[in-house]
């Protein structure tokens, strides 16, 4: 089958697919306020002619790239491209303006492939041995681990619990327009034909996280005023192996830390990226530098937050459980392209899989040529006026939006989630609980009734089952946890 | 330079957009409650577990819990304002400029009414230039509409 998979990459369009995902991503992450979230919602639909694995390799080049270019703006502009970039600004601005900027650019490079490397070679470990134990799971397994899904994401993902809880609801709450999953009936479709196929999940991601920035844009905005600092310049700094080598402890354990983060889910790729910078300060003999220019201060968080991307997989296509919103996004694609993430994907997809395996090791070469050259050109990227760009998110939202079902019904409902979803926004509400609500909440249901009436009504086939009650009991530590956790946060606090 | 529009939007409150927001949730979830016999309609099988009502229920009055119980433990804190009528209109403008091009867009075409929106956001962000500011959004509205008709066989109005 690895071969076969082999195979399947030798076709010229999957070369071509690699290179304009991992450039789309690198541009997309440089830009700060775009996300790869943004970035593939716009772009699945422009996937769908394409067979899927051209298309799905597209889509996570733009992943990896982005993630990577979220580096290129916190280094030289001191703003982080993408959250998970925000550790990187501490020791790469710095180093920028030292005159740096091009050794930390390089450093910051070589970190995000080696994460990316180590946590696709986790992801071809753990991926199907994990599936496989998954295919013995049942609707009552299925059931509880959503439930350990959705919890771990409330108790776990930052912020407000009880904010992330009630986008968790609203998520599940908006998944159930729509047909009845088990009887077929309409349900809150209030008479309407087209809310009978329920509010899809593209025109939803697109409304959520473009059509919002672009109403954010508009809110915030200020007249013909581009408010950022002038980029640093880059110079040509180099870096050698050996350099990269001195540092391999701490690209080990960052790596270490992202990939096995990103597993859980709702966590996300910023908190292993400080998690793994100040591990290495902690670690370092000259800790005192850190904060000032110290180059494992840009190696540790990119290296970490580049790692989440393969380790945020692994639940993601063993189990069909997102664990962030970029994962979902991507889910989403995985879908669309016939290729339903869960236990059975890599029974009856393998080669497919297999070959998307073997991809996400292979874009670490575009990755390391494209991001090398385009160092300098990312100068003028970043300084992209907002004023020019969201006019034209907008016209892509509405393109991605009608080019799901060619129904005018999904652009409403695209603008209706854009209008929530800056509503949420502006009153400090997160979205990602409320979008893995939205994907999880079907699924969820239909377990949660196909078990309860295979037992008849009862909860024993809940209740007689070692695997849901090792989730329930696993939930119950984690709500523990949090609730300690949320002690000793009020303890501190209420010290003087 | 302009002073961005913030009006008292720095001052905190007691009811802000946050508790305005839970209140809608609130709102939305009690509504659908109420509403559950009506919109979900059920016929009994004879079958012992639960029927369509039984998860939007539960949900449901979940998320009528969560919301209320938000609204109840944060009555104290004081809220950032809800910000500036003026930045609210533009947002309203935007979203009514985007439905009428939905809309229009059966009758008037892709290509006219994305141009329209892009066009009026460009202007909205400040863009008074007319090669950026009408020729750049009319430039990728075609590039669009070409793209998906020629190159992804998708049938744009």
């Amino acid at each position: 089958m690895l071969l076969d998979a082999f195979y399947a990459l030798l076709d010229i369009w999957v070369l071509v697919a690699a290179v304009t995902g991992v450039i789309v991503g690198i541009i997309i992450g440089a830009i700060p306020g775009l996300g790869p979230t943004m970035a593939i919602a716009l772009l699945i639909p422009v996937t769908f002619s394409m067979p899927p694995i051209p298309a799905l390799i597209l889509l996570l080049g733009v992943y990896q790239g982005a993630i990577f270019g979220g580096s290129i703006s916190a280094i030289l502009l001191g703003v982080p491209g993408t959250p998970s970039s925000a550790a990187t600004v501490i020791d790469g601005y710095p180093m920028a303006r030292q005159g740096r900027a091009g050794e930390a650019l390089r450093v910051a490079l070589y970190a995000s492939v080696f994460g990316n490397l180590f946590s696709c070679v986790v992801l071809i470990l753990l991926a199907q041995p994990l599936a496989a134990f998954a295919l013995d799971f049942g609707p009552a397994q299925m059931a509880a681990l959503m439930f350990f899904a959705l919890s771990i994401i409330v108790l776990f993902g930052g912020g407000s619990r009880l904010d992330s809880a009630i986008m968790v609801l609203l998520g599940i709450t908006a998944g159930i327009v729509g047909l009845d999953p088990i009887e077929g009936l309409p349900r809150f479709t209030f008479g309407s034909f087209s809310a009978e196929d329920g509010l899809q999940l593209i025109p939803v991601l697109i409304g959520l996280f473009a059509m919002s920035e672009v109403l954010q844009q508009v809110f915030d905005r200020r007249r013909g005023q581009h408010t950022q600092a002038d980029p640093v310049g880059v110079d040509g700094g180099k870096v050698g192996f050996l350099a990269m080598w001195r540092m391999r402890g701490t690209l080990l354990l960052s790596s270490l830390i992202g990939t096995f983060v990103g597993i859980l889910p709702g966590i996300g790729s910023t908190v292993p990226a400080f998690v793994s910078y100040n591990l290495a300060r902690s670690r370092s003999p000259r800790r005192e530098a850190f904060g000032k220019g110290q180059v494992e201060g840009v190696a540790a968080p990119e290296a970490a937050n580049n790692a989440v991307t393969g380790g945020a997989l692994v639940p993601m296509l063993a189990l069909g459980i997102p664990g962030d919103a970029v994962t979902a996004v991507i889910l989403g694609a995985f879908m669309l392209q016939g290729l339903t993430p869960g236990p059975f994907l890599f029974r009856d997809h393998g080669v497919e899989i297999y070959a998307i395996f073997q991809a996400l090791i292979l874009l670490a070469i575009p990755c390391i040529i494209f991001g090398l050259a385009m160092f300098r050109g990312a100068v003028h990227v970043i300084r992209i006026q907002p004023r020019h760009l969201y006019p034209l998110i907008a016209i892509l939202a509405l393109f991605g939006a009608y080019s799901v079902n060619n129904n005018l019904f999904d652009v409403g409902v695209m603008l209706a989630a854009g209008v929530v979803g800056f509503a949420l926004r502006r009153a400090g509400f997160p979205l990602p609980p409320l979008l893995i609500g939205l994907i999880l909440g079907q699924p969820l249901e239909q377990s949660l009734r196909q078990a309860l009436l295979t037992g008849g009504g009862s909860l024993d086939i809940f209740i007689h089952s070692p695997i849901v009650l090792s989730l329930l009991g696993l939930t119950l530590l984690g709500a523990l946890g949090a609730a300690y956790q949320h002690y000793r946060h009020a303890r501190g606090s209420a010290r003087p | 330079m302009s002073k961005p529009s913030h009006d008292t939007a720095d001052q905190k409150r007691r009811f802000g957009l946050p508790s305005l927001a839970s209140v809608a949730i609130l709102l939305v979830a009690l509504g659908g409650l109420a509403s559950l016999q009506a919109q979900v309609l059920v016929f009994d099988f004879g079958d012992s577990g639960p029927d369509a009502r039984f998860f939007p229920r539960l949900v449901l009055a979940l998320l009528a819990v969560a919301a209320a119980l938000r609204l109840w433990l944060r009555r104290a804190e004081l809220e950032e304002a809800p910000g500036a009528a003026l930045d609210w209109a533009r947002v309203l403008l935007v979203g009514l400029l985007v439905g009428g091009a939905v809309l229009a867009m059966d009758a008037l075409g892709f290509l006219l009414c994305s141009a329209a929106v892009g066009i009026a956001l460009a202007w909205l962000l400040g863009e008074r230039r007319l090669a950026l500011g009408l020729l750049l959004p009319l430039a990728v509205a075609v590039l669009v509409t070409l793209g998906a008709r020629h190159a992804l066989n998708i049938p744009l109005p």
